[in-house]
């Protein structure tokens, strides 16, 4: 797993905010349907959906982008919009992201996300181009070699 | 054959022979498509047919034919040396004839010479009708290979140039026109039927599918990449900042 010969092995600020970009824009149309669509189709079939229902959809909604970020660093250190960038995240020693690391990074980012984006600034100013949330957590984001 | 039997010469030799091949043609008609196979055989391969019977009365009347016409010709022969010497000496030749034909003839009876004669007819016969159809045969199918010949070298190529405008600004046209709504209403709908169930080409459809979205997404990467640095750099020569790792 290694960068393309001409760029440096890390991820710059575009390909990450582009992932993040399909990353969000996937997560509100999931959340969307998992809020709304499902007590709608209750509604259809039959009449006002239950509270319980509501509730649940609801949580499902909120805690939605949470596991999706958890899962796909965890199991593979791709989410589907760094997949499609073509980046992954790794530990500073190139290991795999443990299920709480996952977890934390995950969870900080959703509950801070101002302070989330503001801190991609370092990955302008690193020189393994971490984010602050990196450097936090102990990880950093690499080129995925397509070849490899 | 007798050896002192040949073929006729000549034309009548030929058209004997040519007689022979259409008898032989005409008592198979009707015998079955076997019949037909040994005759086409016969005549393609050159093989001499089976020897006629020697007692048919086809070859006792063409050997007897062949006998008069040698003594026809004897006689005309004699009466051409003779001429007008035998006006003269025509009763002592005669009485001297006779002396000479009574002498040679056998003592057998007129009936036992009879059949003799009738023989030696049939055997002439029969192999005068094998040397002609022989004859018939060569001579046929040179006639024949001399006209496929000629008709290929100087018929069929003007033919066919006289013909190409024609083939190709009426029939050809007129074939297409008529052929075009059968193939396109019959033929296709099953040639791609069968292309769509090709498994070579449903794989090479979807090798070039991943072909190309391979391409696009390492064309998207390749961008993306470029950005990253060229953010990057235009940053730290914003804020005058420098590299201090060997990672690029």
């Amino acid at each position: 797993m290694t960068a393309p010969s001409r760029h440096p092995p890390y991820a710059g600020l575009v390909s990450r905010l582009a992932g993040l970009a399909i990353d969000a824009a996937l997560l509100a149309v999931a959340s969307t349907l998992a809020a709304g669509g499902v007590p709608a189709l209750w509604a259809a079939l039959d009449g006002e959906p239950p509270g319980w229902l509501k509730a649940t959809a609801g949580l499902i909604a909120v805690v939605l982008p949470a596991v999706y970020f958890t899962t796909c660093w965890w199991m593979t250190g791709q989410t589907l919009g760094s997949l499609l960038f073509g980046t992954v995240v790794r530990r500073a020693d190139g290991r795999h992201v443990g299920l709480v690391r996952a977890l934390l990074r995950a969870v900080i980012g959703l509950a801070i996300p101002v302070l989330w984006l503001i801190g991609l600034v370092g990955v302008l100013t690193d020189d393994r181009r971490r984010a602050w949330h990196d450097r936090l957590f102990g990880t950093v984001v690499r080129y995925v070699d397509r070849r490899n | 054959m007798s050896d002192q039997v040949q073929a006729p010469a000549g034309l009548a030799g030929v058209a004997l022979g040519t007689a022979v091949l259409v008898a032989e043609r005409l008592r198979r008609i009707g015998r079955g498509p076997r019949a037909d196979e040994e005759v086409q055989d016969l005549l393609t391969s050159g093989v001499e047919p089976a020897p006629a019977d020697s007692r048919s009365p086809v070859a006792v009347a063409v050997g007897l034919t062949q006998q008069a016409v040698d003594l026809t010709q004897q006689g005309v022969g004699l009466a051409l040396r003779t001429g007008a010497r035998v006006t003269d000496a025509t009763r002592e030749q005669a009485r001297r004839l006779a002396d000479a034909t009574r002498a040679a003839l056998p003592d057998a009876s007129p009936i036992d010479t009879a059949r003799d004669t009738v023989a030696a007819a049939g055997v002439r016969g029969r192999d005068t009708l094998v040397a002609s159809r022989s004859a018939a045969v060569v001579a046929l199918r040179a006639t024949v290979d001399d006209g496929l010949g000629w008709i290929e070298k100087s018929i069929v190529p003007r033919m066919v140039d006289d013909l190409m405008p024609y083939l190709i600004s009426s029939v050809v046209p007129r074939l297409v026109e008529g052929a075009i709504p059968e193939i396109r209403s019959k033929v296709i709908p099953v040639v791609i039927d069968d292309l769509t169930r090709d498994p070579r080409l449903q794989e090479l459809i979807s090798e070039q599918s991943r072909g190309v979205l391979a391409n696009a997404t390492d064309e998207l990467r390749e961008t993306s990449a470029t950005a990253d640095d060229k953010i990057e750099t235009s940053f730290r020569r914003m804020f005058h900042l420098h590299h201090t790792n060997g990672d690029r």
